[in-house]
């Protein structure tokens, strides 16, 4: 029986499992559908951003950089992209992301919103387990100019896991009721156990690609008006070391500058670009540590406080400027 | 929240459930039960995030009402869809809020968010549900963290919400598989705008939404 993933979060009366009652096969089968739940439904690797980057014709090819670490069980994404021709005419271009086939939308000129955003199914062409750059390949064919107003993309669930020792999906059929308790692989209690410990949900918490921005100072400059919220899941400990990125580049060759990423909590971290950091790369990665959330208050956020991040930046020697155009956090 | 007995992360060892190791219902409650509740809990996600950038090169980060709108009335300027996490009575998780923006000029302006599936987005900003959030009579001219009318940090959608908005997609079962169905709830994240003096427009500089599991 397939180790299926079901739609909604099934439920389980924890309180029937005590001392001196026999665990029914049913209890144990809908912690199992939890379980493959949880694995399976997929993460938001790309939540929704503000882009601002406009192209035309005449830029060529145009990438958008976002850099995460997907789910390694996913094969399937669904982006969406709000764009639209700042020209008196709608225009024509060409989406191309991962591997999969090149596609042409039409990017209307009213700015609302309201018009359906692009939508591209991404499948994979395997499995990702380590952080990558997903880009965005995007090719204007018209001269007017089109704007990216935002992006997003959630992973596709599962059907169902796989019964092996990468997925630890565990058979079903193998918690029917009066079914004899037995260690076969990813069958019964034993496979259970397996796949809950080996559960580890992970958050995207910021995945934001959007135009340019410079500063030549000696002294930091905040890059976002407002810091960005980030509140990582709570596994026992109050506070999480995530992993953390930007997109970024020096003016020009033997500059060098420096990335501070602050956390409200008090943590605070630094990626540097030394000298043969003029191309525009992905730079880090670093860790930071921010606090995870409090489960026992209503909104989860620890003493009534959002935990924010807030990414600064500075010119450290050579002169020139110091650029990013993305921040990446994620738990990695 | 939790829905776990113990509310965190119980370690055990995966060997004590092996052939002969007799288990007793509180080693199973508390470890395999219980974590599975936990990190179902925590799979929380978040699907809104993002600022606007003190100064760019190309188009803006913020979002602002199109041209040409009438004062007083709704105007939308940004939407985001995102696959909900759906608890075991079909409703979504708890969806934390945080939005931030201003008014142009200092003339009052209000901002709406509503989340709904696509198809009910402009009904829902005249008729906004329980759970809409409405921030009204902004008039700050720089930008801020706003403060819904409720004054609540998080909304609870509804199942009428969540019901029309399951979508049927299909998908290969593994890689290099065969085709199946698999279900989302895609819900859509909507900020909503109006102003009352034509040069204050509404300007919206960040917006977080994030998942969080409340019983």
């Amino acid at each position: 029986m397939p180790a299926s993933v079901p739609y909604r979060r099934p439920g389980i009366e924890h309180a029937d499992v005590k001392v001196g009652a026999s665990v029914r096969g049913f209890t144990s089968r809908n912690a199992a559908e939890l379980a493959h739940w949880t694995r399976g439904r997929g993460m938001c690797i790309v939540p929704h951003s503000r882009c601002g980057r406009r192209i035309s014709s005449a830029d060529g090819t145009v990438a958008l950089h976002y850099y995460t670490l997907p789910s390694p069980f996913a094969i399937a994404r669904i982006w969406s992209i709000h764009a639209h021709s700042t020209g008196s005419t709608s225009g024509d271009m060409d989406v191309t992301i991962g591997s999969g086939p090149t596609r042409t939308y039409t990017a209307p000129t009213v700015t609302s919103p309201a018009n359906p955003p692009i939508v591209y199914v991404e499948e994979l062409a395997a499995k990702v387990v380590t952080a990558t750059d997903a880009t965005v390949t995007l090719v204007a064919n018209t001269t007017d100019t089109i704007q990216i107003d935002s992006v997003s993309c959630y992973e596709l669930p599962r059907p169902a896991l796989t019964e092996d020792a990468t997925e630890y999906g565990v058979d079903l059929e193998s918690f029917f009721p009066q079914s004899s308790i037995h260690d076969t692989a990813n069958e019964s209690a034993h496979a259970l156990a397996e796949l809950v410990d080996d559960l580890n949900p992970r958050r995207v918490y910021i995945n934001q690609y959007h135009t340019d921005w410079s500063t030549s100072s000696g002294s930091y400059t905040d890059v976002y008006t407002l810091p960005l919220p980030a509140l990582a899941p709570y596994t026992g400990s109050a506070t999480k070391s995530v992993t953390w990125a930007v997109w970024a580049s020096m003016s020009g060759a033997g500059n060098s500058g420096t990335f501070r990423l602050t956390a409200a909590s008090g943590a605070t971290d630094t990626i540097t670009l030394t000298a043969d950091a003029s191309t525009w790369a992905i730079y880090g990665t670093s860790t930071i540590t921010i606090n995870a959330e409090d489960v026992t208050k209503v909104d989860g956020l620890p003493a009534s406080t959002w935990e924010t991040l807030q990414l600064a930046a500075k010119v450290d020697s050579g002169g020139g400027s110091i650029r990013v155009a993305g921040l990446y956090a994620f738990d990695g | 929240m939790s829905s776990s007995p113990l509310g965190t992360v119980e370690l055990y060892a995966v060997a004590d459930f092996a052939d002969n190791h007799p288990v007793g219902a509180r080693a199973w409650r508390d470890g395999p039960i219980n974590n599975a509740l936990h990190y179902a809990d925590q799979r929380a996600q978040v699907l809104v995030n993002w600022q606007e950038v003190t100064s760019g090169t190309e188009g803006q980060t913020n979002a602002a009402p199109p041209g040409g709108q009438s004062t007083s009335s709704w105007s939308e300027i940004d939407r985001a869809p995102f696959s909900a996490s759906l608890k075991t009575d079909g409703t979504p998780y708890r969806l934390r809020i945080q939005l931030a923006g201003y008014s142009q000029g200092g003339a009052a302006v209000d901002f709406r968010l509503i989340v709904s599936d696509f198809d009910s987005i402009d009904d829902y900003v005249f008729s906004p549900p329980t759970y809409a959030e409405t921030y009204t009579g902004i008039t700050s001219t720089s930008t801020a963290i706003l403060t819904p009318d409720s004054g609540l940090n998080y909304i609870d959608v509804g199942i009428q919400a969540a019901d029309p908005a399951l979508r049927i997609h299909s998908t290969l079962d593994d890689l290099a598989g065969t085709y199946q169905t698999v279900s989302v709830c895609e819900l859509w994240v909507s900020v909503w705008s109006r102003y009352t003096v034509s040069t204050d427009k509404a300007i919206l500089t960040g917006l977080h939404v994030s998942e969080y599991f409340a019983p």
